[in-house]
């Protein structure tokens, strides 16, 4: 193999590099999507580690149906989040935040198109609504 | 020469036990980190940027995994393994990107390195399909295969592709880079909408020299490349792209992400200035080190496949009378090919975007049949293009009804490329945690409202582009008609832009007027469409008509009342 150009060969293994690479990290929790109004209620979500799925946090656990949500005053639901972050669970999950419910749905559900999406599956794919397969626990 | 050159595959380099022994080395490292990330020995943050830089991304629902298909190309075993993965470890099915690469969306952290350890078994990756380095080089769909190419870009396309693949110097950039490469003097690779883009032709003695257009790129701000160097020749290419992205690298601005992308530096200095400081570069740089000797570059086209090319004497007889005989075959004929160098083959395009469908979606089951049938008609070769279709490029003309057919009864075979129904799409707000707004569903209601074949061919040529944020991975700012997803208060609203182009004629789309709500967007686009059908003159296409006439003639259209 006289013609290779392969950088890649001369470097391997290549992970030095990484460690500068992890001050350009931004929170996973985009700002936008943890807004809330003063008044109002709000539940907990995060994405759980091992599959990515969207879990919502329940009075026993977390849950991958927000029906099952702990509902929070927007008063409370930043202590709430601290708390969620500070127990064992939260190592298995990844982005812990605040999503606000929309007063005036029959259920629960998030004011924002980008949250009910989250909660209730791409709306392309009814199929691939959230099933309740288990818990964290 | 490793003696695995026997059997080389058709259209793209053939990786040898080097390239496979880095890529298995490759997979067990990341199967150590995804272990210590699970074990919690790596916090999220540390974690983040090996999982990107292995392709894997975590969206709305689960981790997307990016897979690197270079330069478009990929073999038929290749997708058949990604039939495997849909059918194995995603919902069965995937989706081809504007980058021409594929995308599974509902992949488990924890299954990851087996996929891409069955992804190595097929000389395939994920690598820098993420993160801040230069990404996969993009192509013209029919290189190698189109009447009006000058020079197959895939062998250069595959140097440049080892050339960044980690490359220690940009591993790091300011932000992500995108380089695409043309052999044709007609631009189906938007090159002055990229970071780089390379225009290749023959130069003197039949080596190749290149244009280089640089400081292109859509998203927030969307910007025509401007260009570099023309007539460089082959020896300098890898010496002065590495100038260009050195230049970059020390220049660009890393205090503001919006700010980063090479095409706010080449505005910022100005290109007489960008020049100055990438030829300054250039004359300190040891050429010797960088010179693209011709036999290097003999030694990797010796590493790609080609087709034996025989065909029979009647072959285009035969087309003519196949198209003659059934209309249906003759409509798909006009819309779904390109044409071959070769009088007796023809490139076929494969629409992956059925009326009401979702634009780049394959099922697992249909990516086997593509493989089988390219296996059966274009010597196992496969072309993921960026308008999110696959092509075949080596299809023997007295053989194409046949492939037609299989086509067809796979729902493989809409007959509308280049049409309304030609849709590109990004996942939008469905699956990605960047978005503002879904793609997908206004995607869905144009092609099923224009799904008449006869209604499409009588509007003629017009792209549509949708964009789910202003990252534009939708490509809205080149498409003649342009939709931007954008949030108001949680509420999706789409900005509609007019005129943009990729090709030749390269031009950013125009804001029309205020952003529409969901429910009245596809009613407003459809109106557009009517008062182009009123306006146009004689056989003018839709971009035709807009620069004729401006953008006031479609304002009253798009927003009357309901």
């Amino acid at each position: 193999m006289g013609a290779s150009l392969h950088v890649w060969r001369l470097f391997v293994p290549v992970t030095a590099y990484y460690a500068c690479c992890l001050e350009r990290i931004g929170s996973q929790v985009d700002v936008r999507n943890n807004r809330r109004d003063t008044t109002g209620a709000s539940v907990i979500t995060a994405n759980r580690l091992l599959d990515g799925r969207t879990v919502w946090l329940t009075q026993q656990g977390w849950s991958e149906q927000i029906a099952h949500a702990r509902i929070f005053d927007n008063a409370d639901v930043e202590d709430a989040i601290k708390q969620a972050k500070a127990t064992p669970d939260a190592r298995k999950l990844v982005g812990i935040y605040g999503v606000q419910l929309d007063p005036s749905a029959a259920g629960i559900s998030p004011l924002t198109m980008r949250e009910r999406i989250r909660a209730f599956g791409p709306s392309v794919h009814p199929d691939f609504a959230p099933v309740e397969i288990s818990h964290v626990h | 020469m490793s003696t695995d050159t026997a059997t080389l595959p058709v259209g793209r380099y053939a990786y040898d036990q080097v390239d496979r022994t880095f890529l298995s080395q490759r997979v067990a490292q990341f199967r150590e980190q995804v272990n210590r990330r699970i074990a919690g020995d790596l916090s999220e943050d540390e974690f983040k940027p090996l999982r990107l830089m292995n392709g894997l991304y975590l969206q709305l629902h689960a981790y997307m995994l990016r897979v690197a298909v270079p330069y478009g190309m990929m073999g038929s075993d290749q997708m058949r393994a990604l039939a495997h993965i849909a059918r194995t470890y995603d919902r069965d099915y995937g989706h081809f990107t504007t980058r021409q690469n594929v995308q599974f969306n509902w992949i488990r952290l924890e299954d990851t390195p087996d996929i891409l350890e069955h992804l190595a078994r097929v000389n395939m990756h994920a690598i820098q399909t993420s993160g801040n380095c230069i990404r996969n080089v993009t192509c013209d769909e029919f290189a190698g295969a189109a009447a009006d190419e000058l020079l197959d870009p895939r062998i250069h396309a595959e140097i440049l592709r080892q050339w960044s693949t980690l490359h220690p110097e940009f591993s790091f950039l300011p932000r992500k880079f995108k380089i695409a490469i043309s052999g044709s003097p007609h631009d189906r690779v938007a090159a002055r909408f990229h970071d780089i883009g390379l225009v290749a032709r023959p130069g003197p003695q039949g080596r190749p020299v290149f244009d280089v257009f640089v400081g292109g790129g859509l998203g927030r701000t969307p910007i025509i490349g401007v260009q570099l160097r023309d007539n460089l020749p082959e020896e300098d290419l890898l010496a002065y792209l590495e100038a260009i992205v050195r230049v970059y690298n020390a220049y660009g601005r890393r205090d503001n992400m919006y700010k980063a992308r090479i095409k706010i530096l080449v505005q910022a200095l100005g290109v007489e200035q960008f020049r100055e400081k990438v030829d300054a570069e250039f004359a300190l740089m040891n050429r010797a080190d960088y010179r693209l000797d011709p036999a290097i570059v003999d030694g990797i086209r010796a590493r790609f496949g080609i087709p034996d090319l025989v065909a029979p004497a009647d072959a285009a007889q035969n087309l003519a009378a196949d198209r003659r005989a059934d209309p249906a075959f003759d409509r798909w004929v006009r819309t779904n090919t390109h044409p071959h160098r070769n009088d007796g083959f023809i490139c076929a395009v494969v629409s992956v975007k059925p009326d009401g469908g979702i634009p780049g979606d394959v099922t697992a089951d249909q990516m086997d049949l593509i493989a089988d049938l390219a296996d059966g008609w274009s010597f196992g070769e496969i072309r993921v293009t960026h308008m999110q279709n696959v092509v075949l490029g080596h299809v023997r003309k007295d053989r194409l009804r046949d492939l037609w057919h299989r086509l067809v009864a796979a729902g493989l075979g809409t007959p509308n490329i280049g049409l309304v129904g030609d849709i590109i799409a990004c996942p939008g707000l469905d699956y990605c945690a960047l978005a503002n707004a879904r793609s997908i569903p206004i995607a869905q209601k144009l092609s099923a409202r224009f799904a008449d074949p006869e209604l499409q061919e009588r509007i003629g040529r017009l792209n549509i582009n949708i964009s789910g944020c202003i990252n534009a991975c939708g490509h809205h700012h080149a498409g003649h008609i342009g939709i931007l997803g954008v949030d108001k208060r949680g509420e999706e609203f789409f900005q509609l832009t007019l005129g943009g182009s990729a090709g030749n004629d390269v031009a950013i789309g125009q804001i029309i007027g205020p952003a529409l709500p969901e429910d009245e967007t596809v009613d407003a686009i459809a109106r557009l469409i009517d008062t182009y059908l009123v306006l146009r003159q004689g056989d003018e296409q839709f971009i035709d008509t807009y620069r004729r006439l401006g953008a006031a003639s479609f304002k009253d259209a798009v927003y009357a009342p309901a």
